[in-house]
């Protein structure tokens, strides 16, 4: 035995091929990108920032569509402070709501995107539990976590093969994710394999930045289209979910009073929608039985992109997302929208 | 801190430059092993270091006071004293709920009212096996079978080593602390062999474990369905993949990371799931507490001294120990009940009709172990006795009409690696990786590393725990 030898050999293989890896999946830039994974370590640290806000701040939360729809560094340059933005992509806001009334003491403003989908969903979905997870991180990690997460950042941003998120329905570059692609159609099995693919990346802010190739190819974005059409015409309708949403609208409904009892305010927004996402939502959820009886009960202000222009100027490439520009004008539109008294801090 | 983490390969490069840097004598190499060993865990909750200080000074001062007193009584008291501390830290952080519970359900039972709130107590990482741990050296003193540590640095360190401080192997005091005593220094070829173990073990976790088996067997034991007959089997083995490459996993990394400090920690997993039935397999599979529990609890409570019939007893408290051991729930209790049942019966087969192994029959008895012992892992990973209950006739064929919920693809996974994983253990069963290594080319050797080290680079790993540490 040569372990030397071997150990070399180990070296040289094991670079190479790691170079080999890296650079073919950099060939695929149209799909790929370094960026920092918005995962809940990132997200963490984001939260972080609540312990120390003031009645002026602001945090957001939301899905994916205040993720792209927002960009705090607009929000930042029109209202003169930058958002907390606890919003994210693929989980109901509904347990970051809990964590922040029932975990700070903050006071100020959380403007809520909705996503009827997502808000309106019981705490049994699993995407909920997925998101308390992410806010129980918050409060439970560890001194060795924080460090192998500032370890890993600067590799996460420059390396695309380290491309993996926790959700399992990107098409991510981690060896479960590549595994799980296989499919053998045999005894009726059920097929599991929804991967979406990757159509943004994120900034150390989280902002979502969708890939500039959604809206100047056309068929990239009916690729995301297609997959959206892999679940939305088998939503459930109305009838079938109504009994559900006294309790959820209830539930809710404590939390906001709580967090207004003690002086915080609450907006809600409900984002733009396009073509299949916006008929699919409205046969499941529509807005009279659902939404406006929400907002009624709530007593927030609220905003629905059906009662404003602004809101619903633009074109979807996806059908449910911003891209990064459209994100910009939105965002300056929102908040000369919430300027007047509705945001604690005055605009510039 | 995880091995399989990135911060720990921060961690083991400092420790590694500091060990073998000549700036520090001998001593202050072992007080920065031992600083290190605590940042290890403090790094994870900087409190409970002080569980394992206060087991370390019990224990110091235990062994100190055995090696010297001469009267039994006090003997006892000092002996007695370590095992409340140790087995009370157990009984609170690891029991607490437990009992609490059982103790609920008993008075409720005879109709008295109380419910009390369960107890918000965080389990100390690794807390069974560092308490057994400085146990042994309290009873091996006091049984006066080993020498007392020379200095409190070499106690501290034999407590805390961070290699093993977590998930074992659980060190005997003889085989760890006197190689503290004079200066250790890995030659090159012990340092690139512990470098390959450290590979191998990471490769077992993140790529096999994790990666390849984690899903299907928690999909499977996360459903609340009544199972197919082949779901039910995949998510068995799957479990049976995942819990065996997660141990000899930490196992192997920790007889690695030792290694290449010159240390040397004995073999914790020898191929066990090519055992020749349950003595066989209790000899291969977390050795050192097998061989804890047979020697501190199934020889102290008569072992084969007293005839047959004691020694089933002892054999089946040992076994139910055990069980409970891994873990405060009465689901344990059977895992290890089956084993103390197999256990028995096996040593009623050899009495009663003895047969000679052959290489023929030798694998078919392997695979007959292989089988029992995964109708106990359903005990081990339910949570709830329902879903063992639901997993059993589901294997059994009882289950006709039992949902299909695993992808025909993750079915074949699971069937080839566990079929793979059994023939390597049964082709290694009698000899060694060392040994087999020796006969491999240096090429073969290092194209197999270096697969190993890139599919660990793909699997990217989540950080996902160890599963005994939990224990």
């Amino acid at each position: 035995m040569n372990l030397q030898k071997s150990l070399l050999i180990a070296i040289v293989l094991s670079i190479l091929s790691l170079v080999a890896w890296e650079g073919y999946w950099r060939s695929k830039y149209e799909y790929y990108k370094a960026s920092l994974e918005d995962d809940r370590y990132l997200w963490a640290k984001e939260r972080a920032k609540v312990e120390t806000a003031t009645k002026e701040d602001v945090i957001i939360i939301g899905s994916s569509r205040t993720g792209f729809n927002f960009n705090t560094h607009i929000w930042e340059a029109v209202q003169g402070i930058k958002p907390i933005n606890l919003s994210t992509d693929g989980k109901p806001p509904g347990p970051f709501l809990d964590d922040i009334v029932y975990n700070t003491s903050f006071n100020g403003t959380i403007i809520v995107g909705i996503t009827s989908l997502m808000w309106f969903s019981s705490k049994d979905n699993p995407r909920w539990s997925d998101a308390k997870k992410w806010a129980d991180h918050y409060h439970n990690q560890t001194y060795a976590q924080k460090l192998g997460y500032f370890i890993s950042k600067p590799l996460q941003r420059n390396l695309v093969m380290l491309t993996s998120s926790e959700l399992k329905f990107y098409n991510d570059l981690d060896l479960k994710s590549l595994i799980n692609t296989i499919y053998f159609d045999i005894d009726g099995r059920p097929d599991y394999r929804f991967k979406l693919p990757n159509f943004s990346s994120h900034d150390e802010d989280r902002n979502l930045i969708m890939f500039p190739i959604m809206t100047a190819n056309p068929d990239f974005a009916k690729q995301i289209q297609e997959v959206w059409n892999q679940f939305l015409p088998y939503l459930p309708d109305f009838d079938v979910v109504k009994n559900e949403i006294p309790a959820i609208i209830n539930n809710y409904l404590v939390v906001i009073n709580d967090f207004k009892a003690r002086g915080g305010n609450i907006i809600f927004i409900e984002h733009y929608a396009e073509d299949e996402w916006n008929k699919h939502s409205n046969r499941m959820l529509p807005r009279k039985e659902v939404w406006d009886r929400f907002v009624a009960t709530a007593n927030c202000l609220a905003y629905h992109f059906e009662d404003y222009e602004f809101m619903s100027k633009y074109t979807l490439p996806d059908w449910s997302h911003m891209n990064s520009e459209d994100a910009k004008s939105y965002t300056k539109d929102m908040i000369n929208q919430l300027k007047d008294g509705h945001l604690t801090k005055k605009t510039n | 801190m995880l091995f399989n983490s990135l911060s720990f390969v921060v961690f083991l490069l400092i420790v590694l430059i500091l060990y073998y840097a000549k700036l520090f004598s001998w001593t202050n190499k072992k007080r920065m092993l031992l600083f290190a060993s605590y940042v290890f865990y403090g790094l994870w909750n900087p409190p409970l270091v002080i569980l394992l200080w206060i087991s370390t000074m019990v224990d110091w001062i235990a062994g100190n006071k055995l090696a010297k007193e001469e009267n039994q009584k006090n003997r006892n008291l000092w002996l007695l004293l370590s095992m409340s501390v140790n087995l009370g830290f157990l009984a609170f952080f690891k029991y607490g709920n437990f009992l609490l519970e059982n103790f609920t359900a008993l008075v409720n039972s005879i109709d008295i009212y109380y419910h009390p709130q369960k107890m918000d107590i965080i389990l100390p990482m690794g807390i069974s096996f560092y308490t057994f741990q400085t146990m042994s050296y309290t009873i091996d003193m006091y049984n006066r079978k080993t020498q007392p540590a020379k200095t409190f640095l070499d106690f501290a360190l034999y407590v805390t080593f961070f290699p093993q401080l977590v998930a074992g192997p659980i060190v005997r005091a003889g085989d760890l602390i006197s190689q503290f005593y004079e200066e250790k220094k890995a030659t090159i070829n012990q340092f690139i062999w512990g470098l390959f173990l450290l590979t191998i073990g990471l490769f077992q976790k993140v790529v096999m474990a994790d990666t390849l088996l984690a899903d299907t067997a928690d999909t499977v034991f996360g459903s609340d369905k009544v199972l197919n007959f082949w779901d039910a089997w995949s998510g068995t083995l799957a479990f049976s993949g995942q819990i065996f490459f997660d141990f000899a996993g930490y196992s192997t990394c920790a007889i690695g990371i030792a290694l290449m400090l010159g240390m040397v920690l004995p073999d914790n997993f020898r191929y066990p799931y090519a055992a020749l039935g349950f003595s066989d397999l209790w000899n291969r599979w977390h050795i050192s507490l097998s061989s804890w529990l047979r020697d501190y609890l199934y020889i102290p409570l008569g072992g084969n001294r007293y005839g047959v019939t004691r020694m089933y007893a002892a054999l089946m408290i040992t076994m139910l120990l055990g069980g409970l051991w891994h873990g405060a729930a009465w689901t344990f209790m059977v895992w290890g009940g089956l084993h103390g049942v197999y256990l028995i019966l096996e040593k009623l087969q050899k009495r009663y009709i003895p047969f000679k192994i052959t290489m023929w029959n030798g694998m078919f008895l392997a695979f007959v172990t292989f089988t029992c012992v995964n109708f106990t892992w359903v005990f081990f990973r339910a949570r709830e006795f329902k879903t063992a209950w639901n997993m059993i006739t589901s294997m059994l064929f009882l289950n006709a009409d039992g949902e299909k919920i695993l992808q025909s693809f993750n079915i074949i996974k699971v069937c080839v690696l566990v079929g793979l994983m059994f023939i390597c253990h049964w082709f290694m069963r009698n000899t060694s990786l060392k040994e087999v290594s020796l006969k491999t080319s240096p090429w073969v050797l290092g194209i197999v590393w270096a697969f190993m080290f890139l599919l660990i680079a793909i699997a990217q790993g989540s950080g996902e725990q160890f599963i005994y540490f939990q224990f």
